[in-house]
């Protein structure tokens, strides 16, 4: 059998500390950095602000749910890959979520 | 098919996305404690829902303009080359919960936490909409009928309406909020308002009306650490196992001496007001927010069977073993030192900064 | 004989919330002279000002080929608004 922890604690656990993080990321880029003038030239140049922070924020997530995400994956033990029962059609990634 | 024998409950909690948990009903609660957690509830969201319509020398009082690239705080302006102020003000926050935990525990949690009072004002609605918990858990269990229909729709209806407020005032804390009502009015929203408003909202909706505790159990980080930060002096929520073993129900007239029974008379009203469904009698755990609920329910029958109150009650674990009480120690010192050295700085640095910046390039 | 020059290209924040007329001025090397397109340095409330500005000085006057420089910037109707920052002055290798 796969982890012990109830499956929404697994995908919560993949979902939340990259929501936090983005929002962590999220905040520090965008005081550095204003994204009218990143944008300044470029195909988004008319985006407003709250769109680009926005948008900025959903990329990072998109990344810390990737890291995360690994992370839960590798965090399976190795040897028990090959001896999972065949209960589901799955393979062990969909056994991580 | 699995090779391994595995039994229906396996598979059941395997396949199913949510822990099969049950539905926890906190029963409502009258005491010490529980005016202090409304009290709490209204002023904290007396404060977020008013703040923002507070004007100050003719512009939003509290505004963190994400779009104008300034947080106004009164006459205070924060530009991004302030972030340093906000970096101290995060670790002012961290320290003082810090210092808080140490001191008596989960105050934050049961007292201040958004989530806590979020889910309050929700269990609220949902007790004046569908009646206390006897009759919510006998609506429950009953099939779908025209009246339950009715009820359990007025009750979302309501949550959501709530929501939506709340979701509304959180983006007007971020872009001035008289004029996104105007716009609100007017149906002409920008796209990300409209977005954000609706993203809050459901997630107030969600986490107030049906994750709840389950939030403070799998999602909250302080909930994981807090109670790294306890000692034997910190206070806690204690149930006086000494004095209320061996537990059983009697007569009030009975003398429990003669029984043989101590003070509880497991009546588990404890365990019918946790928010959290725990049963405190099992000693302190994890889930336990540090409302105070089973105080108060527990000191409610003390007082019905004539028998001192504080069966359960706020204590230390030094003081549970007979030993001396320090509550100005090592740790509770150096937290509060550093707290005060902080703040003392924070305040002085913003005082005295000067409103102009310059920059040299080369 | 000729003079050396600097270009320096200054951003100015006004971060208060009114109107201000700034004094700008150079210190730490003597004998340098400070120009800007400028007469008045007027910035509204939080406003962003970029000016370019020259400080010039006789080689004979710079002992080495690098030398710390300070502009020192002050709103004149409050000298409490006033800030110091330190640049560089390069003279000729």
């Amino acid at each position: 059998m796969s982890s012990e922890i109830p499956r929404i604690q697994r995908v919560i656990s993949i979902l939340w500390p990259s929501f936090l993080t983005s929002g962590l990321a999220t905040i520090l880029f965008f005081t550095l950095f204003d994204p009218v003038h990143l944008l300044a030239g470029t195909a988004l140049a008319e985006l407003s602000r709250l769109g680009a922070y926005s948008i900025g924020f959903f990329c990072f997530w998109g990344l810390t749910i990737l890291t995360s995400g690994l992370t839960c994956y590798f965090s399976q033990p190795c040897d028990d890959n090959r001896r999972r029962t065949r209960g589901r059609q799955d393979d062990s990634l969909g056994s991580a979520l | 098919m699995n090779q391994t024998a595995s039994t229906p409950n396996d598979r059941e909690v395997e396949n199913a996305l949510y822990q099969k948990r049950k539905k926890i009903y906190p029963r409502e609660v009258h005491g010490l404690f529980a005016p202090r957690c409304v009290l709490g509830v209204f002023v904290l969201l007396g404060l977020y829902y008013v703040i923002p319509w507070v004007s100050y020398e003719g512009h939003q009082a509290v505004l963190f303009d994400l779009p104008a690239r300034k947080f106004h705080i009164f006459g205070l302006v924060f530009w991004p080359q302030d972030f340093f102020y906000l970096a101290m003000l995060l670790v002012i926050a961290a320290l003082s919960l810090f210092f808080f935990t140490a001191l008596a525990g989960r105050l934050w949690c049961g007292y201040a936490c958004p989530q806590t009072v979020w889910t309050e004002a929700f269990l609220w609605m949902e007790r004046k909409i569908e009646g206390d918990r006897p009759r919510q858990m006998k609506l429950d269990k009953a099939p779908m009928s025209l009246r339950k229909f009715r009820i359990k729709a007025t009750k979302h209806a309501v949550w959501l309406a709530f929501a939506g407020w709340t979701g509304f005032t959180f983006v007007g804390f971020f872009t001035p909020i008289r004029e996104l009502g105007v716009s609100l009015a007017n149906l002409s929203l920008g796209p990300w308002e409209t977005f954000w408003i609706i993203f809050y909202s459901f997630a107030t909706y969600g986490n107030a009306g049906w994750l709840r505790e389950q939030v403070c159990i799998y999602m909250c980080p302080y909930a994981r650490f807090q109670s790294a930060m306890f000692d034997k002096d910190t206070l806690i929520i204690s149930y006086d196992e000494a004095r209320g073993e061996p537990r059983g129900s009697r007569k009030r007239s009975d003398d429990r001496a003669e029984k043989g029974l101590g003070d509880c008379i497991d009546c588990t009203l404890c365990v019918q007001v946790c928010p959290t469904g725990i049963d405190i009698r099992n000693g302190l755990q994890y889930q336990c927010i540090g409302c105070a609920a089973c105080i108060d329910a527990c000191n409610d029958v003390m007082d019905k069977m004539d028998y001192p109150r504080g069966l359960i009650r706020y204590t230390t674990q030094n003081r549970l073993e007979g030993k001396p009480v320090h509550v100005l120690r090592p740790r509770t010192l150096v937290y509060g030192l550093i707290l005060l050295a902080l703040l003392g700085g924070l305040v002085y640095a913003i005082a005295t900064r000067v409103p102009v910046d310059l920059n040299i390039h080369p | 004989m000729g003079l050396v020059e600097n270009i320096y290209t200054l951003k100015l924040i006004n971060m208060d919330e009114r109107t201000h007329a700034y004094r700008l001025s150079v210190e730490g090397l003597e004998q340098a002279e400070l120009v800007f397109d400028r007469d008045a340095l007027e910035v509204p409330a939080g406003a962003v000002a970029e000016l370019l500005v020259q400080v010039r000085i006789d080689p004979v006057h710079l002992d080495r080929p690098s030398s710390e420089i300070f502009f020192i910037l002050e709103a004149q109707d409050n000298p409490d608004i006033r800030i110091r920052q330190s640049g560089r002055f390069l003279g000729p290798s």
